[in-house]
């Protein structure tokens, strides 16, 4: 089932972004900086959407917010038409650098999020097992994350986002911090998981071959404040290896687009920015 | 299997140049290197062990072990809260009392020895103190750092599953600073160890210190020895003691050193 037709189904958009915005204050200055503002998009259910932008555009700071770690100064996020009020196991993240509890080991680090649920543990070992098996690291249960190389660790960290079962995965740059090659496995193998399980996905990236190659749809972001400038129709066929698609014609076409849309400097036309409370605008993250 | 046999591999090394120290302080007066009489050979030392009653010496050492371990427990007790605190945990309270902090810890335990022994008399409330003070900053200081290195990706992380604050603090808080906390606790036992010996023989009428400080009174220079060789077997023995449960719990990344230091 790809995602457009999964859509078809619904009418209610699986998440729904409207006027989002999230300001930090300026050292030393009443001015805010805002990292995200009037962020719009729309996502539907089963759909795989990627969100490229330059660095600093706020695709971090957008995903912390549909995590729930942090609280949009502005403007709501819904999933299932309900808005997000913190942290939950309806959305599975899978971090920058892997993110794995280096105490823990394979198995472990894929109960975690098991753990929290509550579930229970023979039940917990029963998962372990088919998602140690959906992204192939059987056999290495027992092993500790320093133990494996890069692609493995964040097979792991893909099995515990999975594992809880979230209806939506949220990715920040996943396949950044491995090798070119693994990279490409990874992201087929990322494409093959998610046609099995259905999840919707929001990958965010700063790889436009990678945000194209994986897409249903691409959400291309301006910086300075970060914004969607425009969302991109991939539209290449399902069931898709990326491999494959690289060295198409309409791969090259996508991916020129969107290189293009963010070389453009022109500003959008203008639109009314949301009022916020100043004081609720900055925001002091504390860590523990 | 191959970290096993390297495990073995580390603590031979270790015994080979034990052996050989020992060796060669027995035949060390016998060879003439040495005069007997400053440095006894290894079983005139035992053998005075054997004169003094090995119960009689058991004992002493017993009652120095239970006054490190009271000592030591204490400072467990109150570093690891306060470490956590400190470290960050509450940011307020943690700028209000660091500074004193810094400042306390820089009074060397030997120079706190005679006030306390003036306040609470000679006997164990003053020893246990003067091991609390040698054992809380270092266990202390390393639970603070412990908690400074913590990654703040894995509590993204934790919290990211939801993961409320008692469960951030158990599943990911505690075990990331245990190595840090082992490293601390190993360090503050080894210098709890030190200042009881010193404040043994200056106020104490048993364990090794007293019996070391007796027998330099008395010129009894082999029971010098032997209550060296016990401060020295003890101390090793329970530095080892805490290697061995670092290498079971930490077993999660590679451990470089072996458990004798």
């Amino acid at each position: 089932m790809t995602g457009v037709e999964a859509a078809a189904e619904t009418s209610v958009p699986k998440i729904e972004i409207v006027g989002l915005s999230r300001a930090f204050g300026k050292k030393g200055s009443k001015e805010k900086f805002y990292a995200i503002q009037d962020f719009n998009l729309s996502i539907r259910q089963g759909e795989f959407v990627t969100v490229v932008g330059p660095s600093g555009c706020g695709k971090s700071t957008l995903l912390d917010l549909l995590v729930g770690l942090s609280k949009p100064d502005g403007g709501s996020i819904l999933v299932d038409g309900k808005a997000i009020t913190g942290p939950a196991l309806d959305r599975g993240i899978v971090l920058q650098g892997y993110a794995l509890f280096p105490w823990r080991t394979v198995r472990k680090n894929i109960e975690f999020g098991l753990e929290i649920k509550g579930v229970k543990r023979g039940e917990r070992a029963e998962l372990v097992r088919h998602y140690v098996k959906l992204v192939e690291l059987e056999g290495f249960e027992n092993h500790y994350p320093y133990e494996l190389s890069g692609g493995m660790q964040q097979r792991v960290a893909i099995a515990r986002a999975l594992a809880y079962d979230p209806e939506v995965l949220l990715m920040d740059e996943p396949f950044a911090a491995v090798d070119a090659q693994t990279r490409e496995t990874m992201q087929d193998e990322l494409l093959s998981i998610w046609e099995k399980t259905g999840k919707t996905v929001v990958f965010v990236t700063h790889s436009i071959e990678e945000a194209v190659g994986l897409a249903d749809r691409v959400a291309v972001m301006s910086k300075n404040p970060g914004r969607v400038k425009a969302v991109i129709d991939v539209g290449l066929p399902r069931p898709r290896r990326v491999s494959d698609v690289r060295n198409t014609i309409d791969f090259n076409v996508i991916t020129s687009r969107v290189w293009e849309l963010l070389q453009n400097k022109e500003p959008l036309p203008e639109r009314e920015i949301p009022q916020t409370n100043v004081e609720e605008a900055i925001h002091d993250d504390a860590i523990i | 299997m191959k970290r096993l046999l390297l495990k073995i591999n580390n603590k031979l090394m270790g015994t080979y140049l034990i052996i050989l120290f020992l060796l060669v302080w027995q035949f060390a007066p016998d060879l003439g290197w040495t005069n007997p009489t400053w440095i006894p050979p290894l079983t005139t030392v035992l053998s005075e062990g054997a004169d003094l009653g090995v119960a009689k010496t058991i004992i002493h050492m017993c009652i120095s072990l239970r006054r490190v371990v009271i000592g030591f427990a204490v400072s467990v007790a109150a570093g690891l809260p306060l470490g956590f605190i400190l470290g960050g945990g509450v940011p307020k309270l943690s700028s209000f009392l660091k500074p004193l902090i810094s400042f306390l810890q820089q009074i060397p335990p030997y120079i706190l020895y005679p006030l306390f022994l003036l306040v609470f008399g000679p006997g164990e409330k003053g020893i246990h103190l003067v091991i609390f003070w040698s054992v809380f900053f270092p266990i202390l200081n390393t639970v603070i750092q412990g908690v400074g290195e913590l990654d703040a990706k894995l509590l993204r992380a934790a919290r990211a599953m939801s993961a409320n604050g008692f469960e951030v603090f158990f599943k990911v808080v505690l075990p990331a600073v245990f190595p840090s906390l082992m490293r601390g606790m190993r360090s503050g036992l080894t210098m709890g160890f030190l200042m009881l010996i010193g404040a043994e023989s200056m106020g104490a009428d048993s364990g090794i210190g007293w019996m070391i400080h007796n027998a330099q009174g008395l010129g009894w220079i082999p029971r010098i020895y032997l209550g060296a060789l016990i401060v020295c077997v003890v101390g090793f023995l329970l530095n080892y003691l805490l290697g061995v449960i670092e290498r079971v719990f930490v077993d999660w990344k590679p451990v470089a050193d072996s458990a004798a230091q």
